[in-house]
């Protein structure tokens, strides 16, 4: 019987394509924008993470993530230094500015200033030049996916000048550094450059970068620098989750992205439902004669189960299929570096895409199991 | 004389909104082995519902029915369903054919049903097909057949798994008139069988010659029983 099934629904090629253009779709749409959302969340944290080495972000109390910046006064970083356990802290400057090229175009960028001397903050991913030339004066590490944008189509060279804030800046070096939530391109100076680079403020230090003595837990160390200074300490992991957080109660992203899985969840289930339905409906006759030459119930359930899956699996296969395509094909794209379909995504997906093929057979079912094998009297 | 069916005062209800409506009333009949017998009369007096009854598909408001030796009105709705599959055959007007199954596919349908493996099921579909004069169709599909053969597709998936009691809805209604003697034929050489009995509901007057027995219905009720010469007398007064 679940040859027949096959058959009956395979004979039927247009509704068999509506069938597998609903599912596909749906699959895709949920696959795309959910993995291009993730993507957009771990690029919040990928600020926080890319600074490997310190175990603890320490930054004013009204900061709420990682993009926000409420400079302090310089002597906090003193101050945090004084606090027992802490193996080192470093200031980090992070802010958004802009530069103009000599051809007299602009460019607003991510300007990150790290410490002079350890460097920690920087990148450490060099496709050329060194990255201790921050060190010197005027010198600036731009982000490769920052270059091809700033100048896109030229070969990645070093020595192009740079003007910010009226301040010479010279290319010395391009790293690929992991993508942040803002897209602009990623300059890194010392920490001082930055400084001289930004107009002056009363407070200019955004944040300090904190590492644990070893054996001390960074989680007591946080609620330690906050008593003694006054600060907000966070470990990595909480900042990069608050940071995350952020993105999904304070903006409307989610939602955007919500109502877009959720329209591809509708449209893919009313197509698959309405597909079904009249695939359903189209064959009563015929259903009803094999109830009447004695087809249980339960052996349609199997036959339309059997349907349901072949449409799913299919469907589910081919969407997922195009979503690893355009992610693939996207690779090399600087605006897409990040962004992958994660395994949990495609585990994911597969649960709806059966919440809606079980959604889709229920109202079929319900009328394939009531209907009454009289029927087939009835000229 | 043995009997494929024994009808003893059948009534049948229907509930419309608070009332009910009686469309059978006290319908005593019997259904004979070895016999074609055709229950006719004009529309909406109940052959439909009679035979939905027979055949287990509609339950019955009073009355006994004997089907084949069992007692239908005890019988569960399941083991109906086990019943219908294993021992009666049906043969519909619009031939309920699935459009996307071969002729042999379609007529091997109670035998899979029955879990019967898909390859002796065909093979027995095919030797049926092939005996009622489809040798050479049996792997088209029905929008390839004719009429004719569409309704010889139907006769062989009625008789494939070999039931006691065949059961007919018009069928010679939607065939032109050589094809539907031709179907006729067909059907009056399985009713010669002893183990067999046919039944076959219709409107068509041109087919009354075949039946050994015809039983008229009107308004619910079973008026009489003839021999064919004898209704095809009193329908056409000279």
């Amino acid at each position: 019987m679940l040859t027949i099934a096959v058959k009956m629904l395979l004979g039927d090629r247009a509704k068999y394509l509506g069938l597998i253009f609903g599912v596909t779709f749906a699959t895709l749409l949920m696959a795309q924008q959910v993995s291009i959302f993730v993507g957009l969340l771990s690029r919040t944290a990928s600020a926080v993470y890319s600074v490997q080495e310190a175990d603890i972000w320490v930054m004013d109390q009204r900061v709420q993530y990682v993009e926000e910046v409420e400079p302090m006064r310089d002597i906090e970083l003193t101050n945090v230094r004084s606090v027992p356990g802490i193996a080192w802290a470093v200031p980090f400057y992070k802010g958004v500015s802009t530069i103009r090229m000599p051809d007299g175009k602009t460019q607003q960028v991510q300007l990150l200033g790290v410490d002079d001397v350890s460097l920690i903050g920087g990148c450490t991913k060099m496709i050329l030049g060194d990255p201790r030339a921050i060190q010197k004066p005027q010198s600036a590490i731009m982000d490769v996916n920052g270059f091809t944008f700033t100048w896109p189509g030229k070969e990645l060279e070093l020595g192009r000048v740079m003007e910010l804030n009226d301040s010479r800046l010279v290319l010395s070096g391009i790293c690929d550094s992991n993508p942040t939530f803002l897209t602009f391109p990623i300059i890194y100076t010392s920490y001082n450059t930055a400084l001289e680079l930004t107009p002056p403020t009363r407070k200019k230090l955004p944040f300090i970068l904190v590492k644990a003595q070893e054996g001390i837990a960074p989680e007591d160390l946080t609620k330690r620098i906050t008593e003694e200074t006054g600060l907000q300490a966070l470990t990595q992991e909480e900042f990069a989750w608050r940071s995350i957080n952020y993105i999904l109660t304070r903006t409307g992203i989610p939602i955007n992205f919500g109502i877009t899985i959720m329209l591809g969840i509708i449209i893919g289930a009313a197509i698959t439902a309405q597909t079904f339905y009249i695939f359903v409906v189209e064959n009563l006759k015929q259903f009803g004669a094999m109830k009447a030459i004695g087809v249980t119930n339960g052996q349609l359930l199997k036959m339309v189960l059997t349907q349901a899956g072949i449409v799913g699996v299919t469907g589910y296969g081919l969407g997922v299929g195009l979503t690893a395509f355009f992610f693939t094909s996207m690779e090399d794209n600087p605006a897409f570096k990040g962004f992958v379909l994660h395994w949990q995504v495609v585990g994911g997906t597969a649960v709806v895409i059966t919440f809606i093929i079980l959604f889709s057979i229920l109202f079929s079912l319900r009328k394939v199991f009531k209907l009454d094998p009289a029927i087939v009297f009835r000229g | 004389m043995t009997y494929a069916a024994r009808i003893q005062h059948l009534n049948k209800e229907f509930p419309v909104g608070d009332e009910s409506i009686k469309v059978l009333h006290d319908i005593t009949a019997d259904i004979r082995m070895g016999e074609l017998t055709m229950l006719v009369g004009p529309s909406g007096c109940g052959k439909t519902t009679l035979i939905s009854i027979i055949t287990g598909i509609l339950s019955t408001t009073s009355g006994d029915i004997d089907l084949l030796g069992h007692d239908l009105i005890a019988m569960k709705d399941h083991k109906k369903v086990v019943f219908r599959r294993e021992n009666l055959g049906f043969i519909f007007q619009q031939y309920n054919l699935l459009p996307a199954l071969t002729a042999a596919e379609n007529a091997a349908m109670p035998l899979l049903a029955a879990g019967v493996p898909n390859k002796d099921a065909l093979q027995k579909a095919r030797i049926i097909l092939d005996d009622i004069g489809m040798k050479g169709q049996t792997e088209k599909p029905p929008r390839q057949l004719s009429g004719g053969q569409q309704q010889r597709v139907a006769i062989a998936r009625a008789l494939v798994h070999n039931p006691k009691l065949i059961v007919c809805d018009e069928p010679t209604a939607a065939l032109d008139a050589k094809t539907g003697q031709a179907v006729m034929e067909i059907l009056r050489e399985i009713a010669n069988d002893q183990n067999r009995a046919v039944l076959i509901v219709t409107h068509d007057n041109r087919i009354y010659k075949y039946a050994d027995r015809i039983l008229e219905m009107s308004d619910g009720r079973i008026i009489g029983d003839f021999k064919p010469q004898d209704f095809i007398n009193k329908e056409q007064p000279s």
